[in-house]
């Protein structure tokens, strides 16, 4: 059995539960607003939303950030059956998550993203559902690297022909030529700083503007009764 | 027989890399060059929150421009940064005058007594690299958006460090831990955003008054 698709509650490991905290609160504010566009997913979103970039950008866009730092697939995939995406109708849902689960291979990763996928689209049928590639990690080069281009491969030939799936590239431009990756893009060579969010992230909120104004425009052209 | 346990706060340790890509010994060696190539009068060391601190505006607009380094790592212990200022990155040409100190809030199985004596004892490393080092010792956050067991450990640890470093010339405690429990004993996420990490604006009220007791002791050492 593959543990991406099984839907789980992340661990309580430091006895506070902030985790059941952050996804209860997640709860309400899909009651209390109305979204047009929502991050869903790990670490890398989460730490997006306190950059300027996000602030700048994202924000007037009308999105909501439910990324969690240290999420796996099967953390996400329970939040979305527990809730999260009900009470809203965005235009996008924006899906980061995979970084973590570093002891599966990347066929079980890609069966949790599908299955991820597959449960947004029975809430959302319309939804854009936008993919971002997972972005590399650690200073030099390592096997989770590897196995995270290996995801990305895939994502980009079989997940981008789902309908009304896109997937971004987002993570070129940050393994140099020696092998490394920069502090100056990623302060823990996990997470982005400010000027790494706005190289990884550009070309998603360029489609997030594309796929929300074609929303409107389709609107505008239906005839009123 | 008097059978002494083992305190895992004092014992130096290396982060274990059950993830396989190497980042804390990557930035470790980070740490270790920049403190060798460095002249700066004040050094942060410790945990996530400190490590956070660079990204706030309060760290930005004035903090940094005390001349500051950063060497905070997410998810650290007292044990693990108890190893790395012994293992290079308090090896400055030109040390330090000051020293902020943050970390015990990650020890979650530890008693408050261990986690107080792991950091008494990182602090007489400190005294013994650095020579004469004022250090600051922010009081550890609470944490959880409810009352739980990590909150009531780290107000026992403030309780010692305030009890207990008075008589220590050299180490300044700072009291930031008040006014963020709000009166039904929850945590609000506009404080902290996770329950743990502060938000950017609590960061600028939380943190003033360490950025204070840092530039009055500079002022003070000309
Ligand atoms: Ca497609």
């Amino acid at each position: 059995m593959n543990p991406c698709t099984l839907p789980v509650p992340a661990e309580d490991r430091d006895g506070d539960q902030r985790w059941m905290s952050i996804h209860q609160r997640f709860l309400s504010e899909t009651r209390e607003k109305d979204p047009d566009v929502i991050f869903i997913g790990d670490s890398i979103l989460q730490a997006l939303q306190h950059t300027d970039y996000w602030n700048e950008l994202f924000a007037p866009l009308h999105c909501l950030n439910f990324g969690i730092h240290w999420d796996q697939i099967q953390n996400v995939l329970w939040r979305i059956k527990n809730g999260e995406l009900d009470n809203v109708q965005p235009k996008v849902i924006v899906l980061h998550v995979g970084t973590n689960n570093y002891s599966n291979t990347p066929e079980q990763i890609i069966e949790g993203i599908i299955e991820i996928i597959d449960t947004i689209r029975e809430k959302h049928r319309d939804v854009y559902i936008v993919v971002p590639t997972l972005l590399p990690r650690g200073h030099n080069p390592n096997p989770l690297r590897d196995r995270i281009s290996q995801v990305n491969e895939i994502l980009k030939n079989k997940i981008s022909t789902l309908n009304k799936v896109e997937v971004v590239e987002i993570d070129k431009g940050f393994v140099h030529v020696d092998g490394t990756i920069s502090h100056h893009d990623m302060y823990d060579y996990l997470l982005l700083t400010n000027a790494g969010s706005k190289k990884a992230f550009e070309p998603v909120h360029e489609l997030l503007v594309q796929l929300i104004n074609e929303g409107e425009t389709e609107k505008d052209l239906t005839p009123s009764e | 027989m008097d059978v002494k346990k083992i305190n895992p706060c004092t014992i130096p340790a290396t982060k274990v890399d059950f993830v396989g890509d190497n980042r804390w010994r990557n930035m470790h060696e980070r740490y270790v060059a920049e403190a060798g190539t460095s002249e700066i009068d004040v050094v942060f060391i410790g945990d996530s929150i400190i490590q956070q601190l660079q990204f706030t505006q309060l760290w930005i607009e004035k903090i940094n421009s005390l001349h500051c380094l950063n060497f905070g790592i997410g998810g650290d212990r007292v044990e693990h940064l108890l190893w790395r200022i012994l293992n290079g990155e308090l090896n400055f040409g030109y040390p330090p005058k000051i020293v902020v100190l943050s970390v015990g809030t990650n020890n979650v199985d530890c008693t408050a007594q261990e986690v107080f004596d792991g950091i008494c004892k990182i602090i007489q490393v400190l005294t013994e690299k650095l020579g004469n080092v004022d250090v600051v010792l922010p009081t550890l956050l609470p944490r959880g958006q409810h009352p739980n067991a990590n909150r009531e450990r780290n107000a026992l640890i403030n309780e010692m460090f305030l009890n207990n470093f008075d008589s220590k010339p050299n180490v300044y405690v700072v009291p930031i831990h008040d006014g963020i429990v709000q009166k039904d004993e929850t945590i609000s996420h506009y404080v902290m955003h996770d329950y743990l990490h502060l938000t950017n604006e609590a960061y600028n009220k939380v943190f003033m008054p360490v950025y204070e007791k840092v530039r009055s002791l500079l002022n003070k050492t000309g």
